[in-house]
């Protein structure tokens, strides 16, 4: 029985000559909640679609439960669902219809759909909202109704990039809760994030990514334990190793400037 | 699984009409109306004439009919084929779902039927089935005409798909941007070439082909075999099983074929094309501090001309000026004619080459000003929140619409004017008159711009609305030849002043007032040359600059009072409706 819900081996995604992602290796265990961190253009989203098989690696493999994604698509996409930052959903579907096609093409029984379904629309305070057409919802609403699609057939890997971004509070709540009680049920989330205190909180790994490489990997412990930063917020390692630090120098050279003026 | 996404589709569809405002439907209805109505009379045309119709002009009519029916769904199904393989919003989600990309292609095969395809089944079965009942055909006829009109529809989708799921292989995937605009100009030289077919393979011209009942083409060519299907089955003869079954036999193989390339084409060309928008970067020195900070006016100009140098598509507007330079010069040189009969006296090249570029320049100009306010599109809010007048906004746009055509039609003007053997002075009163006078083109470009501007994602070369690009046609001629009469009036010479009195005695209305003022002018200009010429420069600029700075004036107004950008969100789904409006 493979351990590894999600294999990374020297995946490089190459744009002519400059390299996106350098040759990551990387595993997630089943049942973990991986949180994937880095600066923006670090080369996460572009991680996450090589591992749902929107973007074609260069070289290297991505595997999901053991099923290179890259061999057999369609095998290895039963088993994961994905929401992206920005979902585009189908604009003339309502919550319902858009639903029951995810259930559709899973082929999930219809009574287990109803229930899973209502109960997915409860948590995300959708209910009310699910015979509207899609194109009629805000933002945060289309992010939830996503989740809502990708969780629909309980899958065994989840894929989410940004999710909480628009949320609102209560949502955001809700899915951080619902993402550990999946976890802990076994299902493997790997998410992006730019929320470090989601990580900090709920990740039971977290990895950190920049200019396309892993710096630094491990549990929150691990991280803290490896450079001496014992007393370090997650966000502290992370502006240090991002190169955040010399960022923060620099405004406070500004604002003295400014000051002596 | 096809059932699931089929279904899919069917909601998509029953919630798009229901969803649309009331005013729509009759929009629709007003459409089929005029449809229903063309096609009737057309279809009355076919019974008044069908009696007259012999068995060959028929079969002349078929070959050339479906040589239509492949040239015009290859060439305005091509950008519903692109939408639906590469450019489909769903495909992020349905490429994620265990679906195979042989399904998901199906259903966007099927999709693609409704539009052009279907449109051009109407318009051919029902002519078609008139003539049947009017010949009184023979019970075959019916369903051949439709299986044979159906395949012919699927060869040309299919030559539609090949094009794309061929080219998406070839172009790199950084020039995923122009992969649209490359498509296009390659599938409008393979229609060109199609309907020049009938010509090259006869010597005859294709009306006189057709009326003489004359084949259009040889036996073995694919539209004779659908001609010939129908010409046998409209008396029942067993002729037509032959040529029949090989027609439907091509649909299938090009289908075939077609779906042979769905992983390779399909997946991963939408894969490579996803990749190649959005991520240049530019690598090398990043700009040290101290790179040059410009005044407002210029910055909105450079921020414009960044748009146009970095997007090839951009500069499709100046495709017409290339086939005009480059077919009119083929066309010269096939002809018989040689480099050398270009050449002759400067008093006769200069004005006609004077002519050719102000004709260009007032196809250009406008086209290239008008489209800077519509090129906007959703960035149109980081010009409303700047600190930026509408005068600012105006002018920095103007002189950049203006500079461009500027450069390239003064380039080839000096090439022309090398060959020619112009003098020094003819090259520099050509250009800075063109210079003057083409300002003006511009200023009215802009203005219908800010007033009829109008952006489409998948088009984006189509800046303006109808009624507003036709009124830029219509206007820049207009003012040209406005602007352009004291100009005239310098380079006709005192010696015409006899001709211009005859005229004006011969001719009555317009053309004889025009003549009597020509000859009063004249008058002026053997009194005293030298102030007839400065008061014509003087008229010329001073109604080619105030055009200018009035029109950009009234466009400044109307950007500072919001201007509306007419965004087309999805022309599939939403043919009337589908618009948000943008606004600065």
């Amino acid at each position: 029985m493979e351990s590894q819900s999600i294999k990374l081996t020297n995946l490089t995604k190459s744009y002519r000559r400059q390299e996106a992602v350098k040759s990551l290796n990387l595993e997630v265990k089943k049942g973990e909640l991986f949180g994937f961190l880095g600066p923006n253009g670090a080369g996460k989203t572009t991680t996450i679609k090589m591992l749902t098989g929107l973007l074609k690696p260069t070289s290297g493999s991505a595997e999901i439960n053991g099923i290179n994604i890259w061999q057999h698509p369609l095998k290895a996409k039963e088993k994961i669902a994905y929401v992206p930052d920005q979902p585009n959903l189908y604009p003339k579907l309502t919550g319902w219809d858009y639903l029951e096609f995810v259930a559709s093409v899973f082929r999930i029984p219809k009574e287990r759909f109803q229930t899973k379904a209502n109960e997915l629309l409860r948590v995300f305070s959708l209910t009310e909202q699910a015979n509207d057409l899609i194109e009629s919802y805000s933002h945060g609403m289309k992010q939830k109704i996503a989740i809502c699609g990708a969780l629909i057939h309980e899958p065994d890997v989840l894929f989410m990039d940004e999710p909480t971004v628009g949320l609102d509070p209560k949502s955001a709540r809700s899915l951080k809760n619902l993402l550990r009680e999946l976890c802990d049920r076994g299902m493997t989330v790997f998410l992006s994030t730019h929320i470090l205190e989601i990580a900090e909180q709920m990740c039971d790994g977290v990895g950190i990514i920049f200019e396309g490489d892993i710096i630094a990997l491990g549990t929150m412990d691990e991280l803290k334990a490896s450079g001496g930063h014992a007393d370090q917020s997650l966000e502290d390692i992370f502006l240090e190793l991002t190169g955040g630090e010399d960022q923060q120098a620099i405004i406070s050279e500004i604002s003295d400037d400014g000051d002596a003026k | 699984m096809m059932s699931a996404l089929l279904k899919n589709q069917w909601k998509i569809f029953m919630n798009t009409m229901k969803s649309q405002p009331g005013k729509n439907y009759f929009g629709y209805l007003a459409m089929i109306a005029v449809f229903a109505i063309l096609l009737y009379w057309f279809s009355a045309g076919i019974w008044t004439i069908a009696d007259a119709v012999t068995e060959q002009v028929f079969a002349g009519i078929l070959s050339y009919g479906f040589l239509l029916v492949i040239g015009f769904i290859i060439l305005l199904g091509l950008p519903q084929v692109f939408k639906h393989l590469y450019s489909a919003t769903d495909l992020n989600l349905l490429f994620t779902m265990p679906i195979p990309t042989r399904y998901i292609f199906w259903v966007k095969y099927l999709q693609s039927f409704v539009g052009v395809p279907l449109l051009v089944f109407v318009l051919y079965v029902v002519p078609l089935f008139v003539y049947g009942a009017f010949i009184d055909a023979n019970v075959l006829y019916y369903p051949v005409v439709l299986l044979v009109l159906l395949s012919v529809i699927v060869i040309s989708l299919s030559i539609a798909y090949l094009f794309n799921l061929l080219l998406v292989q070839i172009v790199p995937a950084s020039k995923a941007n122009e992969f649209m605009t490359v498509m296009s100009v390659l599938s409008g030289i393979f229609v060109y070439l199609l309907f020049m077919l009938p010509n090259l393979a006869n010597d005859r011209p294709l009306p006189e082909m057709i009326l003489s009942g004359l084949p259009l083409f040889p036996e073995w060519v694919p539209l004779t075999w659908a001609s010939e299907a129908i010409i046998g089955a409209r008396f029942g003869s067993m002729d037509f099983l032959l040529p029949f079954i090989m027609t439907l036999i091509l649909a299938v193989i090009f289908f075939t074929l077609t779906s042979t390339l769905v992983e390779r084409g399909f997946r991963t060309g939408w894969v490579k094309l996803s990749e190649g928008s959005g991520k240049k970067r530019k690598k090398g020195a990043a700009k040290k501090s101290g790179s040059k900070l410009n005044a407002p006016i210029i910055a909105v100009g450079k921020k414009e001309w960044y748009a146009i140098k970095r997007d090839m598509r951009e500069w499709l507007v100046f495709l017409p000026l290339i086939f005009f330079f480059v077919f009119g010069f083929i066309g010269f040189l096939s002809s018989g004619g040689g480099l050398s009969d270009l050449r002759g006296p400067n008093e006769v090249t200069w004005p006609i080459t004077q002519a050719i570029l102000l004709f260009i320049y007032a196809m250009f100009n406008g086209q290239v000003a008008s489209s800077t306010i519509a090129r906007e599109a959703k960035s149109v809010w980081i010009l409303r929140i700047l600190p930026l007048s509408g005068k600012d906004i105006a002018f920095g746009k103007l002189w950049i619409s203006w500079l461009i055509p500027f450069v390239i039609l003064t380039v080839i003007e000096v090439a022309v004017g090398i060959f020619l053997g112009w003098p020094l002075i003819q090259f520099v009163t050509g250009i800075v008159m063109k210079a003057v006078v083409t300002a003006g083109i511009s200023s009215i470009g802009m203005w219908l711009g800010t007033i009829g501007a109008k952006y489409n994602p998948a088009n984006p070369q189509n800046r303006l609305k109808f009624g507003t690009a036709f009124m830029l046609m219509i206007a820049s001629y207009v003012y040209l030849l406005v602007a352009l009469i004291p100009f005239v009036m310098l380079l006709i010479p005192v010696e015409a002043i006899d001709f211009a009195q005859q005229l004006n005695q011969d001719i009555d209305g317009f053309f004889g007032s025009a003549a009597g003022f020509i000859y009063t002018v004249l008058n002026w200009k053997a009194a005293s040359p030298v102030m007839i010429t400065v008061a014509g420069i003087l008229l010329m600029l001073i109604i080619s600059l105030g055009v200018s700075y009035l029109f950009t004036m009234m466009s400044a107004r109307k950007i500072d009072q919001g201007i509306e950008i007419e965004m087309v969100q999805d022309v599939k789904s939403k043919p009337a409706l589908g618009r948000k409006h943008g606004s600065f």
